[in-house]
């Protein structure tokens, strides 16, 4: 009962924040729209146009097999690919804006992504393509237990697995909505360290603590209430993108929530953890906004980056990057694999993040 | 109703409490004074029991704060120095929160929430969000989140920082009504004319440990047995000191221009002989005190500080 209690005024006090409510709802809504629309193809039945080119000097499984991918991709959607002889005609139609952007791949089966810096979308949706590919033909090596080079049906596979978009691809505002979501849902671990902070380091927290009250009926109402905080903010979110702007979050809404619910613990548990390791008033807040800028870059938050060595490896640790991931794959059917794998780390994270600031809160005392 | 014996907490290597022993009688107001640093706030805490002490006993309602801090706590109310309150919230909501968390509710909760805030005066501001009233209404707030349980004991730690003199007041007079209404009060204050005002008993501490205990008047008689009056006349001659130092009870006296200046034996009482020789000499009197040692002149005797520093 006592849990509640403090869960509930705690919710009540942050949503009655009104400066602060309006920014965690307001500012990625705008940045939806602006990112989404005003840099092209915000419109919502996904007809985003593209031409992209390819060159590939031997006809290898990857290159052969990539060709047809993207004519499969390319048929569903309004994608154009054109067959290019060399880097310098590639980079000349890309900087005449005859292409939107181009794919090489090399005699040792690399694929890399050319594209213009003003073309970012086309660049995001690109490199989208590709690692979908690159999806596609692991799921493929380990379904026909071979080893990935000696794979010879990559043109039934294709048929058979590609990608599905159905009906429609992923439109810029489909990938800002939940990449701009991720990030001020990320911003709402502000909220968990401000709880810390008021109820653990400050006179209130005190007064708190010198009633009946249990140690664990505090801790689970302030998160309740915490959690509460960023999953409404992060609803009315999901809720305007999907119905103002037509944002596709796939078919399931209960599901997609459950993991703004589930971003949400996560949010929480980071900013009580921040708080709690700082050991500080203000360093926890302090780390939150350095931390999570770097968070959405990293995981392509501002534009699509390249999953490839370091960086992929530091993504996996990011979970902006398994946000994206899980929703993106959702609402795109990509791969459940994927939607999975980034739900259980989302898990993980979790347990580690609530582990940590209770053993460190122990430790305060 | 509190009873703390050889309470000892450091801090690192900083001994904040050392050996202290301390007992408060139920129905009292107990000023606890002591400069910055004197062991004030972390002897508040630890009978708040929100310290691990090193060793020592803190007994409250005749039990143990180690062993029985939920029985203890239930009738413990704390008003922190600091304004402590949700300030997106209303009185009412704010006052109904501290509530629950003493477990009340129903029609109870609600009953006390009203009468808590009746009691600091603020009925007819139920609805009003704290962030947007008066540093004096949150104060007032302050004491209603800590009272509404109704507590045997509360602990207000420096209640009136920083407030305009009627809320100052009303605070004052609030303190002396829930005295009078059963609760005990320990009150910390830098302010010595509010522990003259309310308290009947006063501590003294320094450097972690009491260095005195006793009523105003106990304390005042620990410094001092002289009083000293003043007396500001026309028309004198210097003959008049000779003969107000023969009076009984006169230890010396002093005439600085218009200003008469004796010092006397507290319980001399001489105060009409000396009227009567000034008036014998023709002395016109324009003004006439007597001052007693007050609280600050005890607290800077015992500490070598004031009670500010």
């Amino acid at each position: 009962m006592k849990t509640i209690s403090i869960a509930f005024y705690h919710l009540l006090s942050n949503l009655r924040d009104r400066k602060e409510t309006m920014v965690q709802i307001c500012s990625p809504i705008i940045l939806i729209f602006i990112l989404g629309s005003a840099l092209g193809g915000g419109d919502s039945d996904g007809s985003f146009e593209m031409t992209l080119g390819l060159i590939y000097d031997t006809p290898t499984e990857v290159s052969v097999g990539l060709e047809n991918y993207l004519k499969e991709v390319g048929k569903e959607s309004d994608i154009d690919i054109q067959k290019v002889e060399s880097i310098e005609e590639l980079e000349s139609l890309i900087t005449n804006n005859d292409i939107d952007s181009g794919v090489v791949v090399n005699n040792h089966n690399e694929i890399e992504v050319l594209s213009a810096p003003n073309k970012m979308i086309s660049s995001n949706i690109t490199l989208q393509i590709v690692e979908s590919f690159n999806h596609f033909m692991t799921t493929e090596a380990i379904k026909s237990e071979r080893n990935l080079k000696s794979l010879e049906s990559m043109n039934l596979g294709v048929k058979e697995h590609a990608i599905e978009f159905d009906g429609r691809s992923p439109s810029p505002i489909d990938y800002y909505a939940i990449t701009m979501l991720a990030m001020f849902m990320m911003y709402g671990a502000g909220y968990g360290t401000y709880a810390i902070r008021r109820d653990y380091f400050e006179v209130r927290g005190e007064r708190i603590q010198s009633t009946t009250i249990k140690f664990w009926e505090h801790f689970s109402g302030l998160a309740l209430g915490t959690i509460g905080t960023i999953a409404v903010q992060g609803t009315v979110v999901v809720l305007f993108s999907k119905y103002a702007f037509g944002v596709n979050f796939g078919e399931n809404l209960l599901f997609v929530l459950f993991i703004v619910l589930t971003f949400a613990i996560l949010a929480t548990g980071m900013g009580m953890f921040m708080s709690i390791i700082s050991k500080d008033k203000n360093k926890g807040a302090n780390m939150v906004s350095a931390l999570i800028p770097i968070f959405t870059l990293i995981s392509g938050g501002f534009m699509k980056i390249s999953s490839e060595g370091t960086i992929g490896i530091i993504q996996k640790f990011i979970p902006n990057y398994h946000f994206h991931e899980v929703l993106m794959n959702y609402a795109f059917k990509t791969s459940d694999k994927i939607v999975t794998t980034s739900l259980l780390t989302l898990w993980g994270m979790i347990v580690i993040c609530y582990g940590g600031t209770l053993i460190l809160r122990r430790r305060t005392v | 109703m509190i009873e703390i014996k050889n309470l000892v907490k450091r801090y690192d290597k900083k001994l904040a409490v050392d050996h202290l022993n301390l007992t408060i009688r139920e129905g009292s107001i107990f000023g606890l004074l002591g400069p910055n640093g004197a062991g004030k706030t972390t002897t508040i805490k630890s009978i708040m029991g929100l310290l691990n002490v090193d060793s020592g006993d803190i007994k409250i309602f005749g039990k143990d704060m180690a062993l029985e801090s939920q029985m203890i706590k239930k009738d413990l109310g704390i008003v922190p120095q600091e304004i402590a309150l949700f300030e997106e919230l209303s009185c009412k909501e704010n006052v109904d929160f501290f509530g629950r968390l003493y477990g009340l509710k129903g029609t109870k909760l609600k009953k006390a929430t009203l009468e808590a805030l009746e009691f600091v005066g603020l009925q007819d501001n139920i609805k009003t969000i704290s962030a947007t009233m008066s540093g004096g209404m949150q104060r007032r707030l302050n004491i209603a989140c800590a009272i509404v349980h109704k507590p045997k004991l509360v602990i207000m730690d420096e209640p009136t920082v920083g407030i305009d003199p009627q809320s100052r007041n009303h605070i004052l007079e609030s303190v002396k009504r829930l005295n009078s209404q059963g609760s005990t009060i320990v009150y910390t204050t830098h302010y010595m004319e509010e522990v003259e005002a309310i308290c009947n008993e006063i501590s003294i501490m320094d450097h972690g440990r009491v260095i005195a205990l006793g009523s105003k008047e106990e304390l005042k008689d620990m410094i001092s047995e002289e009083q000293k009056q003043i007396i500001d006349i026309d028309k004198v001659s210097f003959s008049v000191l000779d003969d107000i130092k023969k009076l009984n009870g006169v230890i010396d006296g002093h005439l600085h221009e218009k200003t008469l200046t004796i010092l006397s034996h507290r319980d001399s009482e001489n105060m009409n002989d000396i009227i009567k020789c000034i008036i014998n000499r023709g002395g016109v009197i324009n003004n006439l005190k007597v001052e007693q040692p007050s609280l600050e002149d005890v607290f800077l005797t015992l500490t070598g500080r004031t009670l500010r520093d």
